[in-house]
C-alpha cells in the first residue's frame, strides 16, 4: 500500500499547494491584478513610496477590506474527517444482522445507539448531532465514493479535494475553482483553511484560499500606532521588485497576511478553549460573524485512520466532533443560522468486517452529512449492501462523490456545479430546504420513523 | 571569483554568507572556491553526542527539542555547512519522520548517516539508507515478510527515491518488495536483522530478469547494473539537487549533462562530491534564474536568523516554533519530503515567521542590540540593519517602503525611538531578501 505511513496529518500537508514546477501566474497569489484595478500597476510602483502613500492613504489595508456578505450568500463549512471515518460506525445499521455478524466486538450494541429510525442509528457520541436530527436539520447521505476507489489515503483524498472525475495531473481542488469564477474583489477573502497550510481543494487554477492560524497571535493585529506603521511599511513592499516572481511572491503574501491579520484578529480574541477541532470550528463560527467576505472555511480533524484499537479511538474522535459542533454552534451569531451549512467528507469509508486488531481498514463507500438550519432533515441515496462475502470485501458506492458537492455548489454557493466539478454527468440531490438566508416556512420533513427510514434520492436535473 | 557569484554560491551552499568566507575564497577561481566549499573533511569526523544515541523514554520531547538546536547548530557553525546542507537535502529525499517512526535515536542515527555520507557514493548511501532502522520503520520493511509482503519501501524506493514514476511497472514493484522480504527489526530494540527464514527466496522477475533476487541486489540493479535504469537515476538525483541548489526549472539537456559526469567519476560512479563540483561551476548556477529561484525554506531561514542574530535554536524555540511555519525538523510531511517555494509562501506559514521575528526582536532588543541606529538617518539605518543581515544592497521597492516606514516611526515619536529601533529590525527581518535563498 503506496504512503500507508502518513499519518492523517501528512496526508493533508502532501496535499498542500502542489509542487510549483513554474513561477506564479498572474492571478493566484499575487496581489498585482488588484493594485491594476485600482491603478497601481507595475508602472506605478516604480514612482516608489510616495505614490503608495498618495494612493493608499494613511492605512495601506483598509484598501484592502474583505466584503460583507449579501445577505442571500451561503457560507459553507468544510470538515473533513482525516484518515477514513468508519461511517458504519457513525450512522449505525443497528438491526441489520449482517452488521453485527461482520463487525463482532467493533459494533455498537442496538442498545447504546441513538435511534434515528427503525434502520439507522448514530452512534452514542453524536448527542448534540441527534438533536439536530430531531430538528430536522441533518442530511445524511448514503454510499458517497468514486469510480475504481483507490485504497491509499493520498490518491482517494486527492480525488475528493479534485473534486473532479476530469483526467490528468490534479493541479487545482474545487472550492479553488469556485473561487476562479468569483469577481476578483469578491474572491479575495471567500476561503480560507483554518490551518498552517491551505489544502489542494482550495486552490484554483489562479486562485488560492487563505491560510488563518488556528494558533491565533496574529501578526498584523496590534493596533497601536507604532506597529501600525510597521504594517504599513511592510504592506507597501509589495511591488515588483525585479528580484524575480517568487521574491515578489513573498512580499504579496505577507501582504495579505497583514491584512487577514487586521481582519480576523477580533475573532481570534478571547483565545478559543478546548480541543484542537473546537478551537478550530470555534474560530470558524467567529469569522462568520465577523462578516468579512469568507464564503468556505475549511476545518481539518485528523486521526480516523482507525486500523487498531478502534472502539476507544473512534468514540473519543465522534464525541471530540460532536462538542465541536455544539460549540460551534453557540458560537455563531443567530442572523447567521440560515445562512451556514456544515459538509463532512472524508477520503473514504473502512472495511466492513472488522480486522484482527480490533479495528478496520481502507474502505470505499461512506457516509456524508449535511448539516444546518436550511437542510431538509432525512436520509439521502442508498446506503450500499451490506451483504459482503469476503474479509476483504469492500462497499459498492451507490452514489457519484460530486454529488453532495455538486449540490451545494449549486444550491448554496451560486456557481454552475458543472462548470466547477468539470462535468454534470451527477445527480443532484434535494437535501436544500431554502435558499441561503430564506425563511422555508414549509421545511419539508421526513424522518422516516416509521417507513424504510430511507427517503429515495430526487433527482433535480442531470 | 566575482563577488556577486561567490555571494551566491556561499548563500545556496553554506546558508549564509560569511564574511571570513568570502575573505578566504575571493581571490580563488570558481573551480577552486567550489573545491574549498565541498572539502567537508575540514569538519573533521563529526560524532554523533552520546545523548542521541539511546533512547530516554520519559524525555522523548527534551531529546527532540535538543536535536533541533544541536542540528541548527551545526548549519550555522561547522566550517564547512554544506555538509549539513546535503545532509538536510538527504533528510527531505530519504525520508523518515521523528513521530511516526517513534525512536529519535534511530532519527538521529540515520541523519548521521546521511552526514557522512553527504557528499559520498551515491550507491553506498543508498544501501545503507535501506538497512538503517528508521527507514525499516518508517517505510514498512520491518514488517516484510514471505507469503505477506509490504510494497511500502519498494515502491518509494523507486517512485521517489531513485527513478520516478513511469520507469517501472507494478510487477517490479511486487518483485522488488519480495526482494526486500526478510529484512526486518527486531522489536522492541529496532535493530537491523536478516531473518532468512521470513524472506522469499523463490525466484522473482524484476526489470525483466528473473532469479533469487535479495533486497540489496535491488538497488545494485537499479544503479549499477542495469545500463538504462542507471541512467535515470543519475539524471532523477541530479534534477532534484538542482531543484534544491540552483532553480526548480533545469533544462533536460542540462540534466543530461550532469548526469553524464555523475555516472562517470572516478574511481567508481555516482560519487556525489565530483557530481556538485561540476554542478556548482555550470554557468547556469550563476544564472539569473537561479539567483532568484529559490526561497529559503524555514529551516535554512532560521540558520540564517540564528547566524545573524547570535540565538541558538533553545533561544528562538524552534521545536516549537517551526511546526506554524510549516516545517519541522525531523518531520517532513510525508514520504515525498518537502516542497519548494509556493509551499512555504501562504499567510498562515507567514504568520508563523514573522512570530518568529518578532520574538527573535525583543530578545535582541531587551540587549540594546541595534541602539547605534537612534544616531542615523532613516536610510542610514536601513542600509545599516540590511548590511547586518547580509542583504545589502535591498531592491530599491523594499529600500524605499522601509525608509518611509521608518521616517514615519522617526517623525511620529522624535523623543523616543526605542519603537522605530525595534520595528526596523523586524521589518528586515520580513523583507523578501531575507527569505529568499
Amino acid at each position: 500500500m503506496p504512503d500507508s505511513s502518513l499519518s492523517t496529518a501528512d496526508i493533508r500537508r502532501r496535499l498542500s499547494v502542489p509542487i510549483a514546477e513554474e513561477a506564479p501566474g498572474p492571478g493566484g497569489w499575487t496581489r498585482r491584478s488588484f493594485l491594476q484595478a485600482v491603478g497601481l500597476g507595475a508602472g506605478a510602483a516604480a514612482a516608489g513610496g510616495l505614490l503608495h502613500e498618495l494612493a493608499f492613504g494613511a492605512d495601506t489595508r483598509t484598501a484592502f477590506a474583505g466584503q460583507p456578505l449579501g445577505t442571500h450568500e451561503g457560507v459553507l463549512v468544510l470538515l473533513t474527517h482525516y484518515g477514513g471515518n468508519d461511517g458504519l460506525n457513525m450512522v449505525v445499521p443497528y438491526t441489520n444482522n449482517d452488521y453485527y455478524g461482520m463487525r463482532g466486538g467493533l459494533a455498537i450494541p442496538a442498545n447504546q445507539v441513538l435511534p434515528l429510525d427503525g434502520v439507522h442509528a448514530l452512534h452514542p457520541a453524536l448527542s448534540t448531532l441527534k438533536s439536530m436530527w430531531d430538528a430536522h436539520h441533518v442530511a445524511i447521505v448514503h454510499g458517497s465514493g468514486y469510480p475504481n476507489p483507490d485504497l491509499s489515503h493520498f490518491s482517494s483524498m486527492a480525488t475528493w479535494m479534485h473534486g473532479s472525475l476530469a483526467g490528468g495531473a490534479i493541479t487545482s481542488g474545487w472550492v479553488g475553482r469556485w473561487l476562479d469564477g468569483l469577481a476578483p474583489d469578491l474572491a479575495e477573502m471567500a476561503a480560507a483553511s483554518i490551518d498552517s497550510a491551505v489544502p489542494l481543494s482550495l486552490q484554483g487554477r489562479t486562485r488560492g484560499g487563505l491560510g488563518v492560524s488556528p494558533w491565533g497571535n496574529l501578526f498584523g493585529a496590534d493596533s497601536g500606532d507604532e506597529n501600525q506603521r510597521m504594517y504599513n511599511a511592510l504592506s507597501a513592499m509589495n511591488t515588483p521588485a525585479g528580484r524575480g516572481p517568487w521574491h515578489d511572491m513573498f512580499s504579496s503574501a505577507l501582504a495579505t497576511q497583514l491584512r487577514v491579520a487586521s481582519e480576523l484578529a477580533p475573532s481570534l480574541d478571547p483565545e478559543p478553549q478546548g480541543s484542537d477541532l473546537v478551537r478550530r470550528m470555534t474560530i470558524a463560527a467567529r469569522i462568520i460573524n465577523a462578516n468579512v467576505g469568507l464564503r468556505v472555511i475549511d476545518v481539518p480533524h485528523g486521526g480516523y485512520d482507525t486500523h487498531e484499537g478502534q472502539p476507544g479511538r473512534h468514540e473519543e474522535l465522534l464525541g471530540d466532533f460532536d462538542t465541536a459542533l455544539a460549540t460551534f454552534y453557540a458560537t455563531l451569531s443567530p442572523a447567521y443560522h440560515r445562512r451556514v451549512l456544515i459538509v463532512t467528507l472524508s477520503e473514504f469509508g473502512r472495511t466492513p468486517y472488522a480486522n484482527q486488531s480490533l479495528g478496520t481498514d481502507h474502505g470505499t463507500a461512506n457516509v456524508q452529512m449535511v448539516i444546518g438550519h436550511q437542510v431538509r432533515g432525512g436520509h439521502y441515496g442508498t446506503p450500499p449492501s451490506l451483504n459482503v462475502a469476503d474479509q476483504w470485501d469492500r462497499l459498492v458506492s451507490t452514489l457519484d462523490f460530486r454529488s453532495v458537492l455538486g449540490t451545494l455548489v449549486e444550491g448554496w454557493m451560486g456557481a454552475d456545479a458543472g462548470e466547477v466539478m468539470e462535468g454534470n454527468s451527477f445527480e443532484r440531490l434535494n437535501f436544500l430546504a431554502a435558499a441561503p438566508g430564506v425563511v422555508e416556512l414549509t421545511k419539508t420533513i421526513d424522518d422516516g420513523a416509521d417507513q424504510s427510514g430511507l427517503m429515495p434520492a430526487v433527482r433535480v436535473r442531470g | 571569483m566575482d563577488h556577486d557569484e561567490l555571494t551566491h554560491l556561499l548563500r545556496r551552499t553554506e546558508f549564509v554568507v560569511r564574511p571570513e568566507r568570502v575573505t578566504e575564497l575571493s581571490a580563488l577561481s570558481r573551480a577552486d572556491a567550489v573545491a574549498n566549499i565541498l572539502d567537508v573533511g575540514q569538519n573533521g569526523t563529526p560524532a554523533l553526542p552520546v545523548y542521541f544515541q539511546s533512547e530516554h523514554l520519559d524525555h522523548g520531547w527534551e531529546q527532540y527539542v535538543a536535536a533541533c538546536s544541536w542540528w541548527l547548530d551545526r548549519m550555522v557553525n561547522t566550517p564547512r555547512p554544506m555538509q549539513e546542507k546535503m545532509t538536510l537535502f538527504w533528510h527531505g529525499h530519504f525520508t523518515s519522520a521523528w513521530w511516526d517512526v517513534g525512536k529519535g535515536y534511530h532519527m538521529m542515527l540515520q541523519n548521521h548517516l546521511y552526514r557522512q555520507y553527504a557528499l559520498g557514493d551515491f550507491r553506498q548511501l543508498t544501501q545503507k539508507m535501506a538497512l538503517e532502522p528508521a527507514m525499516l520503520v518508517y517505510l514498512s520493511n520491518a514488517v516484510n515478510v514471505k507469503g505477506e509482503p509490504n510494497q511500502n519501501f519498494a515502491r518509494e524506493l523507486m517512485e521517489l527515491f531513485t527513478l520516478g514514476v513511469g520507469n517501472y511497472t507494478e510487477a517490479d514493484v511486487d518483485a522488488s518488495a519480495r526482494a526486500w522480504t526478510g529484512h526486518n527489526a527486531d522489536w522492541p530494540a529496532y535493530v537491523y536483522q536478516f531473518r532468512s527464514s521470513r524472506h522469499d527466496n523463490f525466484d522473482k522477475t524484476f526489470f525483466g530478469t528473473t532469479k533469487n533476487w535479495d533486497g540489496p541486489d535491488i538497488i545494485d540493479e537499479i544503479l549499477r547494473d542495469n545500463p538504462t535504469k542507471k541512467v535515470v537515476a543519475a539524471r532523477f538525483i541530479v534534477k532534484k539537487l538542482w531543484q534544491f541548489f540552483a532553480h526548480l526549472s533545469p533544462p533536460a539537456t542540462l540534466v543530461e549533462e550532469l548526469a553524464d559526469v555523475f555516472l562517470a567519476t572516478t574511481p567508481g560512479p555516482l560519487d556525489l562530491q565530483q557530481l556538485m563540483q561540476a554542478l556548482l561551476t555550470r554557468d547556469e548556477f550563476y544564472s539569473t534564474t537561479a539567483r532568484t529561484g529559490l526561497v529559503r525554506t524555514p529551516i535554512e531561514w532560521f540558520a540564517a536568523l540564528s547566524f545573524y542574530t547570535g540565538l541558538n535554536g533553545d533561544n528562538m524555540g524552534v521545536a516549537w516554533a517551526a511546526e506554524a511555519t510549516g516545517q519541522q525538523f525531523f518531520q517532513p510531511p510525508n514520504v515525498s519530503g518537502w516542497r519548494p517555494n509556493g509551499y512555504w509562501l501562504n499567510t498562515s506559514a507567514l504568520n508563523g515567521r514573522a512570530q518568529i521575528a518578532r520574538s527573535a526582536t525583543w530578545r535582541l532588543r531587551d540587549q540594546h542590540g541595534f541602539d547605534e541606529v537612534y544616531d542615523m538617518t532613516a536610510a542610514q539605518a536601513v542600509d545599516y540593519v540590511a548590511q547586518f543581515f547580509g542583504i545589502h544592497p535591498l531592491s530599491t521597492a523594499t529600500r524605499d517602503a522601509l525608509i518611509t516606514g521608518h521616517q514615519a516611526a522617526l517623525d511620529a515619536t522624535p523623543w523616543v525611538n526605542w519603537w522605530a529601533a525595534t520595528n526596523l529590525l523586524t521589518m528586515i527581518l520580513l523583507t523578501p531578501e531575507f527569505h529568499m535563498a
